[in-house]
């Protein structure tokens, strides 16, 4: 490579990297703000909104409002809040913005001056610069026209009309240009904030429907105009039926003038666009709508409110049946003008008022609704025959107004025959008591519940809220009541036991003495301090088991019992050989092996046991 | 003697601990529930929606009937948290009442009734309940017996009986024993104590049979019978199924009584009280005590 290319290499490579420190190095962005006044003309109560744009902001707080008398002005709150981040030879670099809205209503024509409004952005407070705008009163000069009318005289309650809303708006012309805004173009000044009333759904009809009314070229003698027709048949229901008429407020956006611009598309090709617009609302005026109210005069009994022509069918399913069983009645009303809208605030006839049809059958008192078909109403009921004479369901009448004629009439159905034999079940006439029935049943249920205070006192009061509702009641008997049904009657045993056993031991106290004898002749044994105790422990027990007196035998004697209680031999050798021991042991002062003699004792009393003791009492019986 | 006074001293105060732990186990809220202090505060707000109704309810009587369904929901929460008297069903029944549920108020009366046999209140507040039915069974046979003499001792409660039956019991027996001991060691007392004592046993002993009778009545009444009320007007049926024919020409309106005889799945065999039988559909009714 040459030198001078190299010194250039190098030359660029230092170049490059200068830049790339310079841009790493250099801040993100700074915050800034801006303001757009919108507007220097406004009208008067239509707002206009001034926006403050905040770029690279993290903390923003509300503008700081003004009060300035005339104006009402309000904050909007932030809107398209946005964020960007670019890279650009691989530096980062991102951004924020936030536009704050303020909108501002003049309250009467006049100009103002807005004062300096303050921003908290970040900490630090920014404050924009004053500004002036003038507030103009919009009027209409007859640009907007809005009326309702109908065709026809004056029609009654009920009685279906057709309505027209007509809204002409002056066709607006440009010298400038010489040209005039067309009728679609017109039909889009209209705003959306325009109140419909009842024509508010003629109209979602006619925009689902993708359509909207037509406009044609009307000369009036104010000028030439655009005029829309919207039409609505309805029926009113009474004499407020003018003032939701008179609710229809028609709202537009009328054009000052003409202007041109460029457009944004990549050709930049110029277009004509409205330099100003002026906020114009106009209510409707109603003309020639007069409603009448239904004559109270020759109105039947039956009458529910139905207006026009009408006619009546009746149907039945089943029409063989068992009394108490229930039969479909279905009654149909037909509009003979076949106008469906009549139908849907038709009501049946009472028919459970039908005195015709109440002598004959139980039918239930709840309302019924009915439905659609066509131009036709159907209702249906339950009727349920009372008893087997019912040969038929009669004639039904269905009374309205006829605003032809202007007066009511009446139309009946045929009566339909139906066969009704004896219920093969019980009828619920036959045991159900009816409440609100005849007044025997109603004494029936009183004497029913007579023997009841409470029957005279009618509802008592709640219980009021107290300890006694922390109780837990329960209809049982657990183990609590099983011991005490048990203890008692066992506890009265026991002590009979008790008694009963000290009675007998008193009774028979030898007998007592008898069966104490091994203990007491054991216990004389162990505490035995040499042989003679011995000896006299042996003589005791014989005593006992004997009967007589203690200590009252000789050793002679007790040798002598023990052979006749049965003691073998070498018991009898034993013994004899223990009382000599304690006779030496007593008399002679011989000391013997205790020991050993309290052994032999011990076992002489367990050769004793098995002998046949007699009593004294067992002697003299 | 001394045995015989320690028998009875043992006696009484085996009696006197049990009944304590009967007396003291009946206001025992079962734990994990909530507290005493919790349950008065929700019956103060039950009882306060009913309140508010009542004042509503010669104003707005759509308002004063959600007040009534609001004091009837916070009385089932209660009752539903495990806490069974007479005196929360009671209330629970004036709003369902009030509410216009009458369905509801029979039932929750009959619950009523049954914790509380014989409470003034209950019985006339049932009644006026049953008043409000637009149908009714006329009662017959055994039953209408049974309810009449039942009424008769209902005049007390079910735990004073209880109270009287255990007292009258424990006096019994030790009158007992203290006349057969007395009887035994003393022949030579005069004759009319001797008669005195009898007197006095005999006294316990019937108290004690008649008072006991009556509590084991009731119980047996409980698990005997299974009262049950329509919540929703139903169609009678003869068999369990839609398909089976209606027993009566129309269908019965909620707060009609019957007895339960017999459980399948959706459906309950039922007797009412003039004996007739059918089958209604278990989402439409509510059994008492279940």
């Amino acid at each position: 490579m040459p030198r001078s290319l190299h010194f250039i290499n190098r030359c660029l490579t230092i170049a490059l990297l200068a830049a790339g420190a310079s841009a790493l190095s250099r801040p993100a962005s700074a915050q800034d703000v801006s303001v757009d006044y919108g507007a220097r003309q406004i009208w008067v109560g239509e707002p206009t909104q001034v926006t403050f744009t905040v770029n690279n902001a993290t903390d923003v707080g509300e503008p700081v409002l003004p009060k300035v008398d005339g104006l009402k002005i309000e904050y909007s709150g932030a809107r398209n809040t946005s964020s960007s981040i670019t890279i650009i030879n691989g530096v980062r670099s991102e951004s924020t913005s936030m536009n704050l809205v303020i909108e501002i209503t003049p309250e009467h024509p006049g100009d103002f001056r807005i004062p300096p409004i303050q921003i908290t952005v970040d900490g630090a407070t920014l404050e924009t610069e004053g500004f002036t705008f003038k507030a103009v009163e919009p009027t209409n000069d007859g640009r907007l026209i809005v009326d309702v009318i109908r065709a026809g005289g004056p029609v009654y309650v009920g009685e279906p009309i057709d309505l027209t809303l007509r809204i002409w708006i002056r066709q607006f012309h440009s010298e400038s240009y010489d040209i005039t805004v067309n009728e679609r173009t017109t039909w889009q000044l209209i705003k959306q904030s325009t109140e419909w009333g009842p024509f508010e759904e003629s109209l979602e009809k006619m925009t689902r429907a993708g359509r909207r009314p037509a406009g044609k070229e009307v000369k009036r003698a104010e000028g030439d105009y655009w005029l829309y027709e919207i039409t609505r048949q309805l029926r009113p229901s009474g004499s407020g039926f003018t003032d939701d008429l008179e609710g229809v407020l028609v709202r537009i956006s009328y054009p000052t003038g003409i202007t041109e611009s460029r457009s944004r598309s990549i050709f930049r090709r110029s277009e004509l666009t409205f330099s100003g617009l002026m906020p114009i609302s106009e209510p409707a005026l109603v003309k020639g709508i007069d409603v009448k109210p239904l004559p109270d005069e020759g109105r039947p009994d039956t009458f529910r409110g139905a207006v026009g022509d009408f006619i009546v069918r009746a149907g039945a399913r089943p029409t063989d049946v068992a009394v108490g069983d229930p039969i479909t009645l279905t009654f149909l009303v037909g509009s003979v003008d076949n106008d469906p809208t009549v139908l849907q605030t038709l009501r049946p006839p009472p028919l459970a008022e039908l005195s015709e049809l109440t002598d004959s059958f139980r039918i239930p008192k709840d309302p019924i609704a009915g439905e659609i078909e066509d131009t036709i109403k159907v209702f249906t009921q339950t009727l349920r025959p009372l008893n087997d004479s019912v040969t038929e369901i009669p004639s039904i009448p269905f009374s309205f107004f006829d605003p032809d004629l202007e007066s009511y009439r009446t139309v009946y159905t045929k009566p339909i025959p139906i066969k009704v034999s004896p219920a093969e079940m019980i009828a619920a006439s036959d045991i159900v008591r009816s409440g609100g029935g005849a007044s025997s049943m109603l004494t029936e249920v009183d004497q029913t519940s007579g023997d009841d205070d409470g029957d005279r006192t009618g509802l008592q009061a709640n219980f009021p809220v107290d300890q006694r509702m922390l109780a837990q009641d329960t209809i049982t008997l657990g183990a609590v009541s099983m011991t005490l049904a048990t203890v008692p009657p066992a506890c009265f045993v026991a002590v009979l036991l008790v008694a009963g056993r000290r009675r007998w031991k008193n009774a028979h106290p030898a007998l007592v003495r008898a069966n104490g004898a091994h203990a007491r002749a054991k216990t004389g044994v162990k505490q035995a301090d040499d042989v003679m105790a011995l000896g006299l422990a042996l003589r005791g027990y014989v005593c006992d088991r004997t009967g007589r007196p203690a200590a009252s035998l000789t050793s002679n004697e007790t040798l002598r019992l023990a052979r006749q209680a049965g003691a073998d031999a070498p018991t009898i050798a034993s013994m004899d050989e223990l009382f000599r021991a304690a006779e030496r042991s007593g008399y002679g002062g011989m000391s013997e092996s205790h020991q050993e003699h309290a052994t032999t004792a011990m076992t002489l009393l367990g050769a004793l046991d098995r002998c046949h003791w007699v009593t004294p009492e067992e002697v003299d019986r | 003697m001394t045995m015989l006074r320690t028998l009875i001293t043992c006696l009484f105060l085996a009696t006197m601990m049990a009944a304590h732990s009967t007396a003291s186990g009946m206001p025992t809220i079962v734990l994990d529930q909530p507290t005493e202090s919790e349950l008065i505060e929700l019956m103060s707000e039950a009882d306060a929606a009913h309140e508010r109704g009542m004042a509503l309810s010669t104003v707005d009587e759509s308002a004063a009937r959600s007040a009534f369904m609001e004091s009837a929901d916070g009385w089932q929460r209660i009752l539903d948290s495990g806490l069974q008297n007479g005196y929360l069903w009671t209330n629970l029944g004036n709003a369902e009442l009030r509410a216009g549920r009458l369905g509801n108020a029979v039932a929750a009366y009959l619950e009523a009734d049954r914790l509380l046999p014989g409470n003034a209140t209950v019985r006339a507040n049932l009644t006026e309940a049953r008043n409000q039915v637009p149908a009714r069974f006329d009662p017959e046979g055994v039953v209408v017996l049974y309810d009449t003499v039942s009424d008769g001792w209902h005049i007390l409660g079910f735990r004073t009986r209880w109270w009287i039956a255990a007292l009258s019991w424990v006096a019994f027996w030790s009158c007992l024993v203290v006349w057969i001991a007395r009887g035994r060691r003393s022949a030579s007392d005069h004759e009319g104590r001797s008669i005195a004592w009898r007197g006095l046993v005999i006294l316990c002993g019937v108290i004690a049979l008649l008072s006991a009778a009556t509590v084991s009545f009731d119980v047996l009444e409980d698990t005997w019978r299974m009262p049950g009320v329509l919540v929703e007007e139903s169609v009678v049926r003869s068999g369990n199924g839609d398909t089976f024919k209606a027993v009566f020409s129309e269908a019965l309106p909620a707060g009609v009584e019957f007895d339960l005889l017999e459980s399948r799945p959706g459906w309950h065999h039922v007797a009412f009280a003039d004996g007739r039988q059918g089958w209604i559909r278990s989402d439409h009714v509510r059994v008492i005590g279940s």
